[in-house]
């Protein structure tokens, strides 16, 4: 093999993207049914990069994020594929959710390839040991046995998040702590292994907005520094405008439209998406002006026919053809797909 | 924390005090007293008793002072004498009485206890991983069971199920060649298979109750962020689950062991009657029916002191165990 | 990126999804219904108890003799088998019984019966028996069912005086059956009115009442039982014991239900709409009235029947141990103060047969609480 052949090789490689999610499903037996908590979702991560997963509560963005790293509860059935690319040649090209969710090898992968940090860091930490401890035991399981290391490296973790003190609060419990400060520690944890992609699930949802942005400001710095992807998932589309390259946003299980940021913001499709938009508050906006807002709620995913799930709330809707058929992706743009029968050629739907 | 402990331990003074005094005049609650019951004993015995002969016999017992008087007098014995006054049946000192039965007592209720929590943190544990399986439904019935049946009903079904397989109901906690024998190792032996059917009878519904307590709070603790925090950073399953829903789950469950023992202590007393056991329930229990006052007091008040003293130990437990109650101590 | 708009945050609040379904509508008696009737084994508990109680009401109609009436002939009899089919393999339309005849073991020459196939009684309804008031009103002689005198109908033996034991175990569970609820009714009413006061008012009136609650706690249950039942008179008409052992059972109890509703009132009292309607003016009893006690009396109603079973059992306990309910009266535990001798267990087993009704009610009283505690849950679905 030549140098040029070889580096052309790296090349793809580096095009290819860190994670991709392709046809992710995820059923739920209920008492009443199969909920589709989870139905058919696709998106890509690239290298050091940040997608945004935005929707309202209940849209399934929070079950997506965890299936990625395989920690949603059994009862969660999951189908699809999952593929990671690490840059680690032993953790390349691998489908996540084919391994063993309980196996050793999806557990080399947590917290040392991707990490997780949670929208409450008060309960996502554990009440009943210090943060240092809390914090070592994951540098522990994939960097070093060694416990003075570990703590050393922990340390200096707490003092990159910007928590002065740090030999003082690392034996320190979490209620000690200030919910801005526990975020921090919870992000030094994340990171204490660096990830190749963080997922952070509504990270600052529990903080007053002061110290939200403090914390949003932190994750950016952070990824600068290591040059990590990070999978946002928020309710928020303001936090969405500051931190993310690209957006996916769900409805009921489903990405109903996906584009880079700015594209999203400024030409969106999906009446949905337009709908969020508009039931925005706008720095200098006219102050009598009502917010728009959004009729109706979201339908529980339980046994639902072929048919748009916004359906009932779309002020365009098209009768007839959104409530009886699946509706098809289609292509604004390159980077732009949505899911709606107002842009499709196909108004037939999609064969399910 | 030790602040905490004393101030505790202060509050808990007035408690006993109160508590003595109650127990003193209920044990005076029931019509007669001693005398009246020994002259009818004295009459069955064909012994008649005259009435001057029952004043001189109050008269030499105390009894014929008013309560609050025969109460201060007991009382004052107590505190500066060490001396709980005088069993008349046993026809000793009360603490004699307590003595003789004091070891034996003691070795069945801890031995009940550590049955307790030994058999039933671990199936707290399991029932609740395995929510909903063969074996979750298997122990909760037991448990049901368990609770449901009242114990000394239980000793008898065991005894007589002990006596159609092994020919021996196992009554007592010794054989009778053992009963005055001298200690070794047979003796002991003996005495292990004597206390397999009272430990299970009275701790029987205890351990239930741990067992839906652990189960209880497994469950919860198994739902809880910090687990799905500790499978992201990649940890075993099995190290996660010891580490955080068993640890925080068993700190209700460790609280308990103080008022633990004070309910194996009192709880034991009916299936002590009915298995013949020599310890303090049978005693007691005799006490009461004979009007024997100075005994049954002393045992309500050592059952009561008992009860006080193992709240507290649990109070202290728990501050202790809880981190949040800890560092506030400490940061005074 | 900086140039977009920037946002605070949003408005989605207004966004989560309200209800899906009707249920999230409903009010909170119909939400609890509706979840207690998905718990199957509540369910089937209260069929049980209503069942229960409904024999202990028409009790003396059910049962076919007298809680004294006796047959020395038929000591320690065992339980008869009702029968279709005769000796002869012939079919009957109406159930019968054979009558019993003692006869002797050959190996261990005990007295035994055996099913004389000679003598004949058929079962029937409304026959004529003791004379009783129906339902403490009506003079009547009639029982539901039973056989034409001479004959006897034993269908769970009898004891050692010869008496019926499913009679006395039908009569013997309306004291049984009541005490626990005239007892734990007691102990609801203390529990809420000086758990009440305590939580409410707070300040020195609740410091005196925690102390009395705690000194009453920190007595041993059972020796408190025993020590209280052994001051009862003996020879003491029978509704005078009964309401003895009511109010010692009540006494203890009272102070479990009391730290509950304390609890509640105190974190309940605090809350907005509480203090709302204070700073509104409204009185305090119709604050309790009105905004506290709805807020957790299906709370209540949780505790005070999880409290039922252990007053069942305490009262089984003291009656077995003759403390409790004595002669001439019957509940549970004195039917089976007859099973306290093994040899009584090994020859007549039936005599454990109230423990198996005692086993009953514990357990349909505990899944019934279980069932309304989940139903009572607002956050389980």
């Amino acid at each position: 093999m030549t140098t040029q052949t070889a580096q052309a090789a790296q090349a793809a490689k580096d095009e290819r993207p860190l994670l991709s999610v392709q046809d992710l499903k995820i059923r739920i037996q209920m008492e009443n049914g199969v909920m589709h908590a989870v139905d058919g979702v696709d998106f890509e991560i690239k290298k050091g990069k940040t997608l945004g997963l935005v929707g309202e509560s209940g849209c399934g963005k929070s079950l997506t994020s965890r299936a990625i790293i395989g920690i949603n509860p059994k009862e969660c059935e999951t189908t699809g594929t999952i593929g990671y690319d690490s840059a680690d040649a032993a953790d390349s090209e691998l489908n996540l959710l084919s391994l063993d969710p309980k196996g050793k090898r999806i557990r080399s992968i947590r917290g040392r390839k991707i990490a997780m940090i949670f929208q409450e860091p008060m309960t996502a930490f554990s009440p009943m040991y210090t943060i240092g401890n809390q914090i070592m035991e994951a540098i522990r399981t994939h960097r070093t046995k060694n416990k003075k290391e570990a703590k050393k490296i922990a340390l200096e973790m707490l003092g990159k998040v910007g928590i002065s003190d740090q030999e003082k609060r690392f034996d320190q419990y979490p209620h000690e702590f200030s919910g801005g400060m526990r975020q921090r520690a919870m992000i030094s944890m994340a990171l204490s292994c660096n990830p190749e992609l963080l997922i952070a699930d509504e990270p600052t949802t529990a903080l007053d907005v002061t110290i939200q942005a403090q914390v949003l400001e932190l994750m950016q710095s952070l990824q600068r520094e290591f040059g990590m992807a990070i999978l946002l998932v928020t309710h928020d589309l303001g936090i969405i405008a500051e931190m993310c390259d690209e957006v996916a946003v769900m409805y009921l299980g489903k990405i109903v439209e996906q584009a880079p940021v700015k594209e999203l913001f400024y030409n969106p499709k999906h009446p949905y998406t337009k709908g969020l938009l508009k039931s925005m508050p706008r720095l200098g906006g006219e102050k009598s002006v009502r917010l728009d807002s959004i009729e109706g709620s979201v339908p529980m995913p339980i046994d639902m026919p072929p048919m748009c799930g916004f359906y009932e709330r779309c002020k365009d809707r098209i009768e007839g053809v959104c409530n009886v058929n699946a509706v098809p992706k289609t292509d604004i743009s390159d980077q732009h797909t949505v899911r709606c029968f107002l842009y499709t050629d196909r108004p037939e739907g999609e064969s399910p | 924390m030790l602040q905490y402990s004393i101030k505790r331990i202060l509050m808990a003074i007035p408690v006993v005090m109160f508590i003595s005094f109650i127990v003193f005049y209920i044990i005076q609650l029931p019509p007669g007293d001693y005398v009246s019951s020994y002259s009818a004993q004295m009459t069955a015995a064909g012994e008649v008793m005259t009435q001057a002969d029952m004043d001189q016999m109050r008269a030499n017992l105390g009894l014929d002072r008013p309560v609050y008087e025969q109460y201060a007098i007991w009382i004052k014995k107590i505190v500066f004498y060490g001396d709980f006054g005088y069993s008349f049946n046993y026809n000793k000192p009360v603490m004699d009485v307590v003595k003789q039965y004091m070891g034996l007592t003691l070795v069945v209720s801890l031995v009940t206890m550590a049955f307790q929590y030994i058999v039933a943190i671990p199936i707290g544990i399991y029932t609740a991983v395995k929510q909903y399986s063969a074996g979750d439904y298997f122990f909760s019935g037991i448990s049901f069971l368990g609770m449901a049946t009242p114990n000394f009903l239980l000793a008898i079904i065991l005894m007589y199920l002990s006596y159609t397989w092994f020919g021996d109901p196992l009554l007592g906690l010794f054989s009778s060649e053992y009963v005055n024998a001298p200690w070794s190792m047979a003796k002991m032996m003996d005495l292990l298979k004597h206390l397999v059917i009272p430990v299970i009878v009275i701790g029987l519904a205890s351990t239930a109750d741990l067992i839906r307590v652990m189960r209880g709070q497994m469950l919860d603790e198994l739902n809880k962020p910090n687990v799905i925090t500790a499978r992201s950073k990649g940890l075993s399953e099995t190290k996660i689950l010891f580490k955080y829903p068993t640890r925080a789950a068993l700190n209700p469950i460790v609280s308990t062991f103080g008022w633990s023992l004070s309910s194996i202590f009192t709880g034991s007393t009916i299936t002590a009657i009915v298995l013949n056991l020599p310890i303090q329930g049978p005693v007691m229990y005799k006490a009461l029916l004979g009007q024997d006052m100075y005994l049954a007091g002393s045992w309500l008040l050592f059952m009561s002191l008992l009860t006080v003293l193992g709240t507290l130990i649990s109070d202290i437990l728990l501050a202790w165990l809880d981190p949040k109650i800890r560092t506030e101590f400490r940061g005074n | 990126m900086r140039t977009l708009p920037v946002f605070r945050r949003s408005t989605t609040e207004a966004l989560k999804p309200e209800a899906a379904k009707d249920i999230n509508y409903s009010s909170q008696w119909r939400l609890m219904y509706i979840k207690f009737k998905r718990h199957k084994l509540a369910r089937i508990s209260l069929y049980v108890l209503g069942f229960l109680y409904f024999v202990a009401l028409f009790a003396q109609f059910i049962a076919p003799y007298g809680l004294q009436s006796y047959d020395s002939k038929y000591v320690n009899a065992p339980p008869m088998t009702v029968r279709f089919i005769d000796g002869e393999g012939k079919f009957h339309l109406q159930p019968f019984v054979y009558e019993l005849k003692s006869a002797r073991d050959p190996e261990t020459m005990r007295k035994i019966f055996v099913a004389d196939t000679e003598k004949k009684y058929s079962l029937q309804f409304f026959v004529k028996g003791e004379e009783y008031k129906f339902l403490g009103l009506i003079p009547t002689t009639r029982h539901l069912f039973g056989v034409e005198e001479p004959g006897r109908l034993f269908m769970l033996g009898t004891d050692a005086m010869g008496r019926d034991m499913f009679s006395r175990i039908v009569l013997g569970s309306q004291i049984s059956l009541s005490i626990p609820l005239v007892g734990v009714g007691i102990s609801f009413v203390l529990g809420l009115i000086i758990g009440g006061i305590s939580g409410y008012f707070g300040g020195w009136l609740d410091s005196i009442i925690q102390r009395i609650i705690e000194i009453i706690r920190s007595f041993p249950t059972l020796p408190l039982w025993m020590a209280l039942s052994a001051a009862i008179p003996p020879r003491i008409p029978i509704v005078t014991m009964y309401l003895y052992i009511v109010i010692i059972f009540a006494f203890i109890g009272w102070t479990d239900l009391a730290r509950v509703v304390r609890g509640k009132f105190i974190s309940l009292k605090n809350e907005d709409y509480v203090i709302a309607a204070k700073i509104a003016g409204v009185g305090n009893t119709k604050i309790i009235v009105k905004h506290l006690l709805p807020g957790f009396i299906s709370y209540l109603v949780v505790a005070t029947t999880l409290a039922i079973p252990n007053m069942i059992l305490g009262e089984t306990a003291m009656s077995f141990l003759g403390l409790g309910i004595r002669s001439p009266a019957t509940s549970w535990g004195v039917l089976l103060q007859e099973a306290q001798k093994i040899e009584n267990v090994a020859l007549y087993p039936w005599k454990l047969i109230p423990l198996g009704f005692v086993i009953l009610t514990v357990l349909a009283y505990n899944f019934l609480g279980d069932g309304l505690r989940d139903a009572a849950d607002p956050y389980k679905k």
